[in-house]
């Protein structure tokens, strides 16, 4: 199976590849075989229903996808949730990824939608900040930490509260730290459109914060 | 003075603004403060950390996503290929044969007499066009269509009202007759096994 995969799909396979095409002389190919591919070659042997490959995909990109629902539900269990639906779509949206694109661009895109279509039917609730986490270890001052978290708490809350795509334009921007072009990829709009909501996201966070 | 303009802004925010624009904030109050203001509100934002989960989260999560993805159809390339295809193929198919059979219906005599010698003739080798498949002009449905339809020209198909629109297949198969149904079923799947599907 894999052999078609070599001829006709790949044509950067790793020499690993070869060595696993041929399904009826050695056992299946270990999950380790699969951690060095390349992602054209994991997204065509899942399409092939590879055993492994799509896990790689998922160990690849999960913290990212993770951490980018969390930016936009605010708690664990929806964006944990949000995160296991995003991959579960993106493999039976497998066959229409052009490889010429990014996975995790493709990745991003699907995280985005899905959020902000969970934040569009219900406002999730924001989990409480854990004041441990703001305390420095330098003995940062008791009160000092409750400041930062309430200001944590408020800039969060300012956040959920931006347009959708001013939302997930700073999201991408600044805790994701994707340059304007592949925002603009992933939202479906110009670098111009980006700069603007960006500029707009910060100008309401500001007035939000004020 | 030309100020800032809101990509600019983000420019500098990003330090990516040109060198003689970035003077400018320097020397202009306005620009100044509100690119200031800007980056105040943006550090602000950068504070905001996601709670790191438990390590054992992300092999739980892989775990939950295989669960899904066993839930979730199998794929295959050309099955893909496949759907992205059938939609169109079908409706092609469908057009064709729902112009052929109305056609059919309004041209062909209801004495059963004088269809007879037309059927007659679609027997007769060379009386149907040689672009038609080997297959389908062994039917004498088919046939009888295609002898019928190119001696009609397209403006009186389109005078008699013979225009599919959408709809239009629907509405013409839930009018057939159990034979015609029959008829466009044998149809549709040697149309199916001639493009290979």
């Amino acid at each position: 199976m894999l052999t078609r995969i070599w001829n006709g799909r790949v044509s950067d396979v790793p020499r690993m590849s070869l060595r696993v095409s041929q399904p009826s002389e050695a056992p299946a190919a270990p999950a380790t075989d699969w951690e060095t591919a390349t992602e054209t070659v994991l997204v065509a042997a899942s399409l092939h229903g590879e055993p492994g490959a799509f896990d790689v995909i998922v160990a690849r990109h999960r913290r990212q996808v993770y951490q980018l629902c969390h930016r936009f539900v605010g708690n664990h269990e929806d964006a944990s949730d949000l995160a296991q639906d995003v991959f579960v779509r993106a493999f039976r949206g497998l066959g229409g990824f052009r490889s010429s694109a990014s996975l995790a661009t493709w990745l991003y895109r699907i995280a985005v939608n899905v959020s902000l279509n969970r934040v569009a039917v219900k406002t999730p609730p924001l989990e409480a900040v854990d004041i441990r986490e703001h305390a420095d270890d330098s003995a940062e001052p008791a009160d000092a930490a409750l400041l930062r978290a309430e200001r944590s708490t408020a800039v969060r809350a300012a956040i959920a509260r931006l347009p959708r795509k001013q939302r997930a334009t700073l999201i991408l921007r600044v805790y994701h730290d994707l340059p304007h072009q592949e925002i603009a990829d992933i939202l479906g709009c110009s670098v111009g459109a980006v700069k603007a909501n960006f500029f707009h996201a910060l100008a309401n966070l500001r007035k939000l914060l004020a | 003075m030309k100020h800032l303009a809101h990509a600019d802004l983000v420019d500098w925010l990003d330090g990516a603004l040109p060198r003689d624009r970035a003077a400018h904030v320097d020397g202009c109050a306005r620009c100044r403060d509100e690119a200031q203001a800007l980056r105040q509100v943006l550090e602000q934002a950068r504070q905001i950390a996601v709670p790191e989960p438990s390590p054992l989260f992300w092999d739980h999560l892989s775990a939950r996503v295989n669960e899904g993805v066993a839930a979730a159809p199998r794929h295959d390339l050309a099955r893909t290929a496949w759907v992205n295809l059938r939609a169109p193929l079908l409706a092609a198919a469908a057009l064709c044969l729902v112009v052929g059979l109305a056609l059919l219906r309004v041209s062909a005599p209801s004495d059963e007499d004088t269809t007879a010698p037309a059927r007659a003739a679609v027997h007769q080798p060379g009386a149907i066009g040689s672009t038609a498949g080997e297959t389908l002009a062994a039917d004498d449905g088919w046939s009888l269509v295609q002898l019928v339809a190119d001696d009609v020209p397209l403006q009186t198909v389109q005078d008699a009202g013979l225009v599919a629109e959408p709809g239009s297949a629907e509405r013409v198969a839930l009018e057939l007759s159990p034979r015609e149904q029959a008829e466009l079923a044998l149809l549709l799947r040697q149309e199916l096994k001639g493009s290979g599907l």
